[in-house]
């Protein structure tokens, strides 16, 4: 019954929508994307088809970090707390280890259960996010297996830029931060601070799921100059630090400290060269009895880049490049205090052709090599996309996708919870993916329709398997146990241990749905459907159907406006074989934001509006305790002081 | 001019790359050297090695001792083994506790100062240990095949109230109450747990704040 009135409630937002229609109505499809083909693109030319959440909209949503706009904003994005409450991503069939994150195109360092720390990414700072579907290793390399998230932040555009933004929520949930940019001639700076902190949640129904009370504090540092025409040089120097309170006497410190430069040459007017050095160290401490700060986890990336592009003409572009990258791991995981490495290499190509004005087809090469077992691989792509006319496209596509073992994989040598060991694999293969697409857009007026299918075969995926010598006394036998009997002789005491392997096949079939409209008269709608389907598995680890929802009306007088949205998201119901299940849920905000001056914005929001709460929490429940209130601000003190000019243009 | 960029551009590269370390930096915030925790009992205060599921630590009040007892399961029978001292008074597996006879109360009180300052034993009824098959671990190593191994013994509930775990892995939260322990000769020890893990988080290091005999 909840299903089918969930599903009453999405239709009737659309068809609302929908009957709002009129001819003078917008879609905005030429905004420009970069990560599916690495070069600049607009979203009707991009011929893998990418979902962008811009800046607009990722302050109506007031998400802290990438984790909370996600959930919000993609369908099938879900998060549960893990071992040690630590956040887990869901997506599409894919974990956490199978996405890969990057900011302004860089990987991050770091990762606890196989997730990046999606704290680290304040929304503050982001200018959009661009979501890429499917396997994209021929462009990006090791981990975008089921998917590129690619965090594009702010460069400074105004002569000046001071803005402030504080929340307070739930749970004593705050935020304060601010941004000051300046840009003078040829020189430019921008300088991001955010503070964040939150109480406990104890989920009380069952002691073992709570997520622990946290500060954050984030600090970003971006300098650019321009040399002539042709030359741009810029840097970025980063610093986090998340404290998470454990325990009475101890707290976990996850510290970043990032920099980088880049140089963008422009050799002439169809060859561009760009350089880049990414420095980039994520560190885990424990803080016993305010004293004593105790590392057990550190991973540097040092990385080295090089892409060069060349127009042939106005139809064929061909990008070279490459990659060095210095890998260091640390963890109290491994067998001894001393940390490993890895030395990485790749290289790869692609070239983008519109062979007519219909059709466009692009093409991509890429050869890594990991020196740990001495690991070499070779991904490609292919897509092409035919415009029927200036509104209908289709698109299909073929993309390889790979993650190659991770030291944590090979190394690891772990006792977990003083009863079973974990190891490492040093004989692991890399898993591979592979990807086939097919899609039609349409886009016209107030309109953007889109629908695509998908299938992914998913090999050699790596997982801890459990085995144990003796079971109720008896000894048990395996292949492995012959395989690694020198290995086994450490644990000869213990009957139980872990050990990655690479497992079973996996395909990942489905299919996405996506609606979008939006009028002059100031509504918007978007509706969004994806139906996941795992085969080959024992038991489930996605949700079949997941759904986001938006409704959105926004008017503007000379110096107030208002935006009221409801949104929602629905996932169904997990069913893990039989076993066990848990339940289907549907979460409702409705958020006010209002513009005062231009320059202020108040956002009111009411989250989980219809007071969703687990019949019991579980790994996979969402960390809800009920309705919820919050409001933000933002201040931006240049549209405050220019608020006259801009109307002078208008 | 130009080229001159570039020329610069294409030395800071690696120079920036040069500057910081592979192997990471800032290696000064961390402390590299932290004290180790001695064991042992002395002004008031006492810190056991109760690390090990395969031991029993015995405390002596009366002559101020302290001593770490193995405990062996035999391969046939299962049969927990472990030789028990002469003379002590109190005894910590992991973070569970015995007495030898005794009984034990909790107080409200958060330190032994605060109880002596109420001037009496507040008005609570003591509580002996209670025996227990299957409540000490001694070896997890056969968790996962159901196949746990466990020393029969006597457990006093009531102290054992200093701690409680939650979740997986477990988050402990101390009680912070002094518990006041009836000894077998009738005399009384107050104990206050202060801490449960070593300064790098081993956990079982406990350290306790106690007074014996208690008086008022």
């Amino acid at each position: 019954m909840r299903k089918i009135a969930t599903i009453l409630a999405l239709a009737s937002l659309a068809s609302l929508a929908m009957a709002q229609a009129d001819r003078d109505s917008v879609v905005e499809i030429d905004e420009v994307v970069v990560t599916a083909t690495r070069t600049t693109k607009t979203l009707k030319d991009v011929p893998i088809i990418t979902r962008v959440v811009g800046a607009e909209e990722i302050k109506r949503t007031d998400a802290t970090n990438i984790q909370e706009l996600l959930q919000q904003e993609i369908p099938g994005a879900e998060f549960s707390y893990t071992m040690g409450s630590q956040p887990s991503l869901s997506f599409q069939g894919f974990s956490g280890k199978d996405v890969l994150f990057l900011i302004d195109g860089e990987r991050l360092a770091g990762e606890t259960l196989d997730n990046v720390d999606f704290t680290r990414i304040n929304m503050d700072d982001v200018e959009r996010v661009e979501i890429v579907k499917g396997a994209s290793s021929s462009l990006y390399g090791s981990n975008a297996v089921g998917g590129v998230i690619n965090i594009i932040t702010k460069k400074p555009q105004r002569p000046w830029d001071v803005i402030f933004n504080a929340k307070y929520g739930a749970h004593n949930e705050q935020r304060y931060g601010g941004t000051a940019a300046f840009k003078i001639g040829n020189f430019s700076t921008s300088t991001n601070l955010q503070h964040t902190s939150c109480d406990e949640v104890d989920f009380k129904k069952e002691s073992a799921y709570k997520a622990y009370g946290y500060n954050t504090r984030n600090f970003k540092e971006k300098l650019g100059y321009k040399f002539g025409k042709h030359f741009n040089l810029t840097g970025h120097a980063g610093y986090f630090l998340r404290e998470r309170n454990y325990s009475e006497s101890q707290t976990n410190r996850f510290r970043d400290f990032s920099g980088g430069l880049k140089a963008n040459i422009m050799l002439n007017y169809s060859n561009n060269l760009e350089l880049s050095y990414l420095y980039d160290q994520y560190d885990k401490s424990d803080f016993y009895y305010d004293e004593y700060d105790i590392l057990d986890y550190r991973n540097v990336q040092n990385t080295v880049r090089a892409l060069y592009t060349h127009d042939f003409n106005k139809d064929l572009n061909l990008i070279v490049g490459g990659d060095a990258v210095r890998d260091y791991l640390m963890t109290y995981q491994f067998a001894d205090t001393c940390g490993k490495h890895q030395y990485t290499a790749d290289l790869f190509t692609q070239a983008d052709w519109n062979l007519t004005k219909r059709w466009n087809a692009v093409g991509g090469l890429r050869f890594d090599h990991f020196s740990v077992n001495n690991n070499n691989h070779v991904t490609a792509k292919m897509g092409l996309m035919y415009k029927c006319n200036n509104d209908l496209r289709f698109r299909g596509s073929y993309a390889g996708g790979f993650r190659a073992p991770t030291l944590k994989e090979t190394e690891q040598e772990f006792l977990m919870g003083g009863f079973m060991y974990i190891y490492g694999n040093k004989e692991l293969k890399p898993e591979n993916s592979n990807n086939y697409q097919l899609s039609a857009e349409y886009a016209k007026g107030f309109l953007d329709f889109s629908v695509s299918g998908f299938y992914n075969t998913f090999d050699n995926r790596i997982s801890t398997r459990y085995d144990s010598l003796y079971y109720n006394g008896q000894p048990v036998t395996s292949k492995f146990r012959r395989e690694h009997a020198d290995k086994l002789k450490e644990c000869e005491k213990r009957d139980a241990y872990a050990i990655y392997e690479n497992m079973e096949d996996l395909q990942v079939t489905g299919f996405n749905v996506d609606l979008k409209t939006h009028f002059k008269c100031g509504i918007k709608a978007a509706v969004s459907y994806v139906y996941t389907h795992e085969s080959n598995l024992s038991s489930g680890s996605t949700r079949p159907h997941t759904a986001n929802c938006k409704l959105e009306y926004r008017h503007d007088w000379k110096n107030y406006g208002f935006n009221i949205g409801l949104s929602g998201r629905y996932l169904s119901e997990l069913d893990y074989g039989g076993s066990s299940s848990y339940e289907d849920y549907s979460i409702w905000k409705l958020s006010l934001m209002q513009y005062i001056c231009k320059g202020i914005s108040v956002n009111l929001t009411v989250d989980n509006l219809f007071n969703y709460v687990p019949a019991s929490y579980s790994a996979v429940s969402p960390s809800t305790t009920g309705t919820s209130f919050s409001v933000s601000t933002t201040i931006d003190l240049y549209k405050l002081t220019h608020r006259k000019e801009k109307d002078q243009k208008n | 001019m130009y080229k001159k960029n570039v020329c610069r551009l294409l030395l800071a590269l690696p120079l920036s790359a040069g500057m910081t370390s592979c192997d990471g930096m800032f290696d000064g915030i961390y402390d590299d050297e932290v004290p180790a925790v001695e064991t042992g009992m002395q002004f008031g205060q006492l810190t056991v090695d109760a690390t090990s599921y395969g031991q029993w630590v015995y405390i002596d009040f009366h002559n101020k001792t302290i001593q770490n007892v193995d405990i062996t399961t035999d391969s046939v029978s299962g049969t927990a083994n472990f030789i028990e001292p002469d003379e002590w008074d109190i005894a910590i597996h992991r973070f569970q506790v015995k007495t030898n006879n005794g009984s034990a109360i909790e107080t409200v009180y958060a330190s032994i100062d605060d109880l002596k300052k109420a001037g009496h034993l507040p008005d609570s009824t003591f509580l002996p240990d209670t025996w227990y098959d299957k409540k000490v671990i001694t070896d997890l190593s056969g968790m996962m095949s159901g196949n746990i191994k466990y020393c029969p013994s006597y457990v006093n509930d009531v102290v054992g109230r200093w701690i409680t775990s939650s979740g997986m892995p477990p988050t402990y939260t101390t009680s912070d109450k002094v518990y006041v322990i009836r000894l077998s000769d009738d005399s009384y020890a107050a104990i206050h747990f202060d801490s449960y893990m070593d300064n790098e988080g081993t956990k079982g290091y406990i350290t306790c704040s106690y007074e014996y005999p208690l008086k008022f």
